[in-house]
């Protein structure tokens, strides 16, 4: 459900404000006074902060490269993001779809709960069922924090 | 300059082409997917190809289809656009070619302007990465060796990490290329990289896959 909602957000919401963005940018290089171009520039200006928006929202309902690069790439560009560290211990054949879309999406909620500078390890074993250990350290925190999931997936 | 595009969204594939035409450009094909591009190209000549990277043939449609082109015709051009900025897609970006392609967010190219010199630097050999993720690249954490770059290598190595030459990054900064080329040895230095200051494509490439490294160390 919530590769979905990335989807219809990615082809609808974003797809339809990127091309408001090219239509501005047409409009803004067609206007004649400095202050109508002054106000087009702002707008786009207000428009792409807004898609950054939506690309966040975005990334955090369903990271865009998890069914198409992996589990690896998907939890790295969330830590990228985050500004965390990251040390993972995955399992050396990718998961299958169902899988590897349950245990990133559990890792990923996860990661987004971490403040900046946090160190994370992950551990995942198991195809049937999946094994997840996370280990984060936050700054400022006592010692590390210690969290176990199993999974069943099909 | 000869253009074929090939993105599945109606909207943002008709946008664009009346952007380019806007920018005095010629659109000689205008398609949904990698394969009718593919057609294209390899029929007529084409300067640059502009891909989006999320189309059909699903998932990443843009990169297994500019690997083609790429194959095909390694003197066309390629652009590579997409919603998101991804480290994974650069890094498959860079296998495809370290010459002649970029990779940049749909908005960012929304302006004649940024889109002609997207165009340009790409039909000149370099390669243009959105400034977003280069800069995000370089933000190290505190105890990487990128830690020990003063704020203007900092600012040398992010302009490189986006495929600027020398000259650019002087012009960029208001230093002279001379001075660019002194913080380079000494980012090189520092990050104990070789820097051939004459092949600008290994160079960049090493700097993204170092830094590519520190985020998987660290």
């Amino acid at each position: 459900m919530r590769c979905d909602l990335e989807r219809t957000l990615h082809d609808g919401a974003a797809a339809d404000m990127s091309a408001l963005a090219l239509e501005l940018g047409l409009i803004s290089m067609a206007a004649e006074d400095p202050d109508t171009e002054a106000r087009i520039d702002a707008a786009l200006g207000m428009l792409r902060r807004t898609i950054d928006d939506l690309r966040g929202i975005g990334s955090a309902l369903y990271p865009p490269v998890l069914v198409s690069a992996g589990l690896e790439p998907a939890l790295r560009s969330v830590a990228e993001r985050r500004d965390l560290r990251l040390r993972l211990d995955l399992p050396r054949r990718e998961l299958g779809m169902e899988a590897r879309s349950r245990t990133g999406l559990l890792v990923v909620d996860h990661l987004h709960t971490l403040c900046p500078g946090s160190a994370v390890r992950i551990r995942v074993r198991g195809r049937r069922f999946v094994r997840v250990r996370i280990t984060d350290e936050q700054p400022g925190w006592p010692g590390p924090r210690h969290h176990r999931a199993v999974l069943r997936c099909a | 300059m000869r253009v074929a595009i090939a993105e599945d969204g109606a909207l943002f594939r008709e946008g664009l082409v009346l952007l380019l035409e806007a920018a005095g450009h010629e659109v000689v094909g205008c398609v949904a997917d990698g394969d009718s591009l593919l057609k294209i190209v390899a029929t007529e000549p084409v300067d640059v190809a502009i891909l989006d990277i999320r189309m059909p043939p699903e998932p990443d449609g843009g990169l297994t289809t500019a690997e083609r082109i790429r194959a095909l015709r390694p003197d066309t051009g390629l652009l590579l656009l997409s919603h998101y900025a991804e480290t994974h897609y650069l890094m498959r970006v860079l296998e495809i070619g370290a010459e002649r392609i970029g990779y940049r967010l749909k908005e960012r190219i929304a302006g004649v302007q940024v889109l002609a010199d997207t165009l340009d630097r790409i039909t000149a050999g370099e390669i243009v990465i959105e400034p977003a993720l280069a800069k995000r690249l370089v933000q190290a954490p505190a105890d990487s060796p990128l830690a020990t770059l003063s704020e203007r290598e900092l600012d040398v190595l992010r302009l490189m990490a986006e495929g600027r030459t020398n000259n650019a990054i002087a012009k960029e900064l208001y230093v002279s290329p001379k001075a660019v080329e002194k913080h380079s040895a000494a980012i090189f230095a520092k990050l104990a990289l070789p820097g051939d200051q004459t092949v600008h494509h290994r160079r960049v490439l090493a700097v993204l896959a170092y830094l590519r490294a520190q985020k998987i160390d660290g």
